[in-house]
């Protein structure tokens, strides 16, 4: 809905683990407790803090799952006046999990309730885009090609390998974060991961009208 | 830093390292995705949640939402006459659990209010339900046979010669 800047980003050729991306922004687990103690009490660089270290992986996430960039900044910013909300009427976060999981969990839930809002109000929003795509050029992001095939493929993943993929690989979380904030057991989690990303592999290597373009 | 001890996955299959390397670069370019000012605005939306709802506008340029220092526009996508400003006014001020609200020509000012936790998705709601009754009623008022305004106008059949 807002206007937004597009923005380049080098790109890394090398496997690495998601969790290195946050490492410059992150306050640190031993600090994070005392961190969210003082934004509780309305501490304000403490939030500021917690929006640098978090608010892009969450961005990545619920834009990577919405596929808009300004519903993705909505989601965001409901998220954090929800925990705002939440840490400091005392409600919702319990110190002894991770607050990492908790914001996530939020997020997981904030993308579902827009996606079932599109589904009921779908009839109505096709018609307006329509009329969007009529009066003004058209404001779809220009996908790089290199992974333009990745994310045809990820919309075509089914709800469960994605989200998996999403968490670990768009959110930066840890396999445990993850098992913490799924309910599952750590190895299932491994498991579900291992099986998403040969899935996700099979549909990108799987030539389609769409993607035949993308390939080399 | 880096909590997990876990390793990813086996690596059994250099195909494996290079897709993660790709899903990396597509999780680089959604995390730059956003202006220098998203943090900001995400700040803002924290530091003024207990203060204020967000708040909702729509006049004859289109619509505003505005949350704490941040705003967003939604600029009215057609051309439409006072029956669809009052049509479209009176959506958001239905739509919304309000704290405040002012009603001129077809122009409206509504603050969410914050103890029903209005959230800005819920006022982003109420702004796009406005703009879908602009809509509705331009292509009523154009006669547009394809189009069912029924459904959109009935509600305001009983008040609005349109």
């Amino acid at each position: 809905m807002h206007p937004v800047t597009e923005t380049t980003s080098s790109s890394s050729k090398q496997a690495r683990d998601p969790g290195e991306a946050r490492d410059a922004r992150d306050p640190g687990e031993h600090v994070l407790p005392a961190v969210v103690r003082a934004a509780a009490a309305g501490d304000q660089d403490a939030w500021r803090t917690l929006v640098k270290a978090y608010s892009r992986r969450l961005y990545a996430m619920a834009r990577s799952r919405l596929g808009s960039r300004a519903e993705a900044e909505e989601v965001v910013q409901d998220v954090f006046m929800a925990a705002s909300r939440m840490l400091t009427q005392d409600s919702g976060y319990d110190e002894r999990g991770s607050f990492e999981a908790w914001l996530f969990r939020i997020t997981m839930n904030r993308v579902r309730d827009v996606i079932r809002q599109r589904k009921t109000r779908a009839k109505h929003r096709e018609t307006i885009e329509d009329s969007y795509r009529t009066s003004t050029s058209s404001q779809k992001a220009p996908v790089a090609t290199s992974v333009a095939p990745l994310r045809e493929a990820l919309e075509q993943l089914g709800g469960d390998d994605r989200e998996i993929i999403e968490l670990r690989h768009h959110g930066g979380m840890s396999f445990p974060q993850i098992a913490e904030l799924t309910g599952s057991p750590l190895g299932t989690v491994l498991a579900r991961h291992h099986r998403a990303l040969k899935k996700l592999r099979t549909l990108i290597e799987t030539p389609t009208p769409s993607n035949e373009k993308h390939q080399p | 830093m880096n909590h997990d001890s876990t390793p990813i996955n086996d690596h059994e299959d250099p195909r494996d390292a290079e897709l993660e390397s790709l899903l990396a670069e597509n999780a680089e370019l959604f995390a730059g995705e956003p202006d220098a000012g998203f943090e900001d605005r995400v700040f803002s939306a924290v530091s003024h949640a207990e203060e204020t709802g967000p708040i909702a506008s729509i006049d004859h340029e289109g619509a505003t939402l505005t949350s704490g220092s941040s705003r967003w526009r939604l600029p009215a996508v057609i051309g439409t006459g006072a029956a669809g400003l009052i049509a479209a006014a009176l959506v958001l001020m239905a739509s919304l659990p309000q704290s405040g609200s002012t009603h001129t020509d077809g122009a409206a000012v509504v603050q969410a209010d914050t103890s029903m936790n209005t959230s800005i998705a819920d006022v982003t709601d109420a702004v796009i339900e406005a703009e879908l009754t602009l809509l509705e009623v331009d292509l009523f008022l154009a006669g547009d046979s394809e189009f069912d305004a029924g459904a959109g106008l009935s509600i305001f059949n009983d008040e609005w010669s349109l």
